[in-house]
């Protein structure tokens, strides 16, 4: 079932609270709506759930304008899930999974088998059926949410409306419940959720509405509503908008106003790689100019080097590093005051990193954890012989990212 | 516990409740003769005959039909509230009922029904007048408004029976007011019992159909609205029904108290709160423990007979204080 939100506004008390609000929401697909709080999106919810009644502008249901649906017909359609809610009474599970089936029962008439099996298969779908006899006062936070996600799903809806329903929930909870909704979706349900996490929203949600002062101040795939700018623009907070490594989802991390800008200590290079340039960034990047090389955009390093403004050689992710990325990466070596190698695994894709740094001259390289580097060669040795070359040369092996900054400070006392 | 076994237990009981009603009262008739009398639908003329089945019988199904008709009030009310404290009184029914009635006899109108009719008027008043007070301006009413609006308007109806006893002091008719104000079975008969009967048969009826939309409120008005229940339209005609069952039974027995919050709360410990099992239940078992309280009141003082509302409260006042100390731990 497809739901049209047309040119909607709604006001309480005379004060407006959405306006111009045109939204489109089709069989199988989810949509999210993230904003600041006040900016509308529990009530723009509520204007599609029918229980507030738009001042102007409708919602269509496949077509059919929402308020000429009874209430028993919309229940039928439409199930709602909000932040968690107390139940009067300790109730069973199922006895509350059952509810779901009131709008499909008339006042006189008995569940039959089919009304059984709708509340089997939600208890099923959403792990709860073990507890289909304990009361509910008894299950945790997540259980319970699941329970109330279980009643709208033994509706049998075509849509599927959330507020935030993960609210007050612990993380592992939040994700059992997205997943059990994603799943709903490729099963055809229309999704519509609002969502304060942007990043849960941006990894479960096909598309977003950004809602500003109740209208849509963006809509689209998550990439294209979150930007930096966006979000500067609607919640006033600076943030850093990358990609998870792990999902390959929007991923959106607060950046507060940057550090009074610290006289710099020098440049540096690092070589890094699969997030074990992490720590010595961090600790790094405050007090040097940084740069880094070469990367790919699906390196967990390249998202914390972006973050802390760190210059990059970057090269496309599964292919070999590109001569163009080489020669920028041995450029900024030679530019750097010093280079510092991680203990990055090597294997043939990225040995070309090692290889640059032997063409500097060999004091200036700091090698990690040089020991351990047979751990992470996967190039049949070459890794390791190159490493012990360097170590030859007169290269400075380091225990870890404290040593490191002692050494750095070491050397620049010694060269004044 | 079993469901089917508790209603079989439950059914015995009820079987048990109005033979053993009819057999016990301060003239003692052996129960073998009582059972020959009784299924002597019109009795044989002789004394024994005619106690059990001018005055027991009729009192005992009369009793029986006012205990059903509270308790099954109280459960709804608890329902529709989302709180176990709430009973068929908390919204003035029991107060305006009463002063209803007390003003029909210090008026002096001496009609069988005015007495019925006054304290239905004065119950049906009282809850329309507290639904007006507590609705918002959205026009949805809170429960704590219905609550708050009850008690307050309760004053003001005793106010009224105060005012009736103070102007009937001295007079035949304070004894009259005193006593329904404390509630008795005493007037019992078939004419009664034939205008109760339709009330709460109908009555029990339909609220048992909304067991379903009784319990889906336990979501909170907005979680029952998702499942297309227009909780301010249900509110409205569980009320109304309510108000009907619990002011014909205050009509024609007075003012009883505790058996609409007790027997819910007992029956909700035992089975759950599943309105579809525990409305039945509740209904019997008011129905039970009412005929028990008037065979107690009948023959504890016999041949003086107390007020049913006495013993009530003596049975219901320490249970519910039990209750109330293990249910939600008050301690002290």
């Amino acid at each position: 079932m497809r739901i049209s939100i047309k040119d909607l506004g709604f006001a309480y008390d005379g004060r407006p609270i959405l306006e111009g609000i045109y939204l489109e929401v089709k069989e199988g697909e989810s949509l999210a709506l993230v904003g600041p709080n006040g900016s509308g999106k529990t009530t723009l919810l509520r204007n599609i759930a029918g229980v507030l009644k738009p001042r102007s502008g409708a919602v269509y249901l496949d077509f059919k304008e929402l308020r000429k649906f009874s209430p028993r017909e919309l229940a039928r359609r439409l199930g709602v899930v909000e932040q968690e809610r107390r139940v009067g009474f300790d109730f069973t599970v199922k006895e509350l999974v059952e509810l779901g089936r009131i709008p499909h029962l008339g006042r006189f008439e008995r569940q039959r088998e089919r009304d059984q099996r709708a509340v089997m298969k939600a208890m099923q779908t959403t792990k709860i059926s073990e507890f289909a006899d304990r009361p509910i006062g008894q299950l945790s936070g997540g259980e319970r949410q699941r329970v109330f996600l279980a009643i709208a799903l033994a509706q049998e809806p075509e849509i599927l409306l959330l507020d935030e329903p993960t609210a007050h929930l612990d993380i592992n909870y939040q994700l059992e419940l997205m997943e059990i909704v994603r799943e709903r979706v490729r099963d055809g349900l229309a999704v519509v959720m609002a969502l304060h996490d942007l990043n849960l929203a941006a990894y479960y949600a096909d598309r977003m509405a950004l809602l500003h002062q109740g209208r849509i101040a963006a809509l689209g795939r998550p990439e294209e509503v979150l930007t930096a700018r966006n979000i500067r623009r609607t919640f006033g907070a600076e943030v850093a908008v990358g990609r998870n490594p792990l999902t390959g989802a929007i991923y959106i991390e607060l950046a507060p106003p940057a550090r009074q800008a610290r006289q710099r200590r020098g440049r540096l290079h690092i070589v890094c790689g699969g997030g074990s340039g992490v720590e010595v960034m961090h600790e790094l990047a405050s007090e040097y100019n940084l740069s880094a090389g070469v990367l790919s955009p699906l390196d967990s390093d390249y998202e914390v080097a972006r973050h802390l403004g760190v210059e990059l050689a970057l090269s496309a992710p599964f292919a070999p590093i590109s001569a163009e990325a080489h020669e920028k990466n041995i450029r900024m070596m030679e530019a750097a005051d010093g280079v510092i190698l991680c203990a990055v695994p090597f294997g043939p894709g990225n040995l070309r990193n090692l290889e640059a740094l032997l063409g500097l001259p060999a004091k200036k390289a700091h090698l990690l954890d040089p020991e351990g580097i047979a751990a992470r060669d996967y190039t049949g040795g070459r890794a390791t012989h190159l490493v012990q070359e360097l170590l030859a040369r007169g290269a400075v092996p380091i225990e870890s990212t404290a040593e490191l900054k002692e050494r750095l400070v070491e050397r620049e006392d010694a060269r004044i | 516990m079993d469901r089917k076994f508790f209603f079989a237990i439950l059914a015995g009981l009820v079987a048990v409740t109005l033979i053993g009603g009819v057999a016990i009262g301060p003239v003692k008739i052996p129960l073998g003769e009582s059972l020959a009398l009784l299924v002597h639908l019109k009795g044989d003329g002789s004394l024994y005959g005619l106690i059990i089945h001018r005055i027991r019988l009729p009192r005992v199904l009369l009793g029986f039909l006012v205990g059903l008709s509270l308790a099954l009030s109280g459960g709804v009310m608890q329902g529709l509230f989302r709180n176990p404290l709430a009973s068929p009184y908390v919204l003035g029914i029991a107060s305006g009922a009463s002063a209803g009635a007390a003003a029909v006899i210090a008026l002096g109108f001496r009609s069988p029904l005015a007495l019925p009719l006054g304290a239905f008027l004065g119950g049906s008043l009282a809850v329309v007048l507290v639904y007006r007070l507590a609705q918002t301006r959205a026009g949805r009413s809170s429960g704590y408004g219905l609550i708050l609006a009850g008690v307050a308007l309760g004053a003001a109806f005793s106010a009224i029976t105060s005012l009736s006893i103070f102007l009937t002091a001295g007079d035949r008719r304070l004894s009259e007011i005193l006593f329904w104000t404390m509630g008795g079975l005493g007037r019992a008969n078939w004419r009664y019992l034939w205008a109760m009967l339709p009330v709460a048969l109908l009555g029990t009826l339909f609220l048992q159909a909304t067991a379903r939309e009784l319990n889906a409120l336990a979501l909170g008005e907005e979680g029952a609205q998702y499942l297309g229940i227009e909780p301010e339209r249900l509110k409205k005609v569980l009320l109304a029904v309510t108000t009907l069952l619990t002011s014909t039974a205050v009509a024609f027995a007075g003012t009883i108290g505790f058996v609409g919050l007790i027997t819910p709360h007992a029956m909700r410990l035992i089975l759950g709160p599943d309105h579809r099992v525990l409305l039945p239940a509740t209904a019997l078992a008011g129905g039970v423990f009412l005929v028990w309280a008037d065979a107690a009141a009948r023959t504890v003082l016999s041949p003086a007979e107390l007020p049913l509302g006495i013993i009530t409260a003596l049975v219901g006042a320490p249970f519910f204080l039990y209750l109330l100390r293990t249910r939600l731990g008050v301690s002290g």
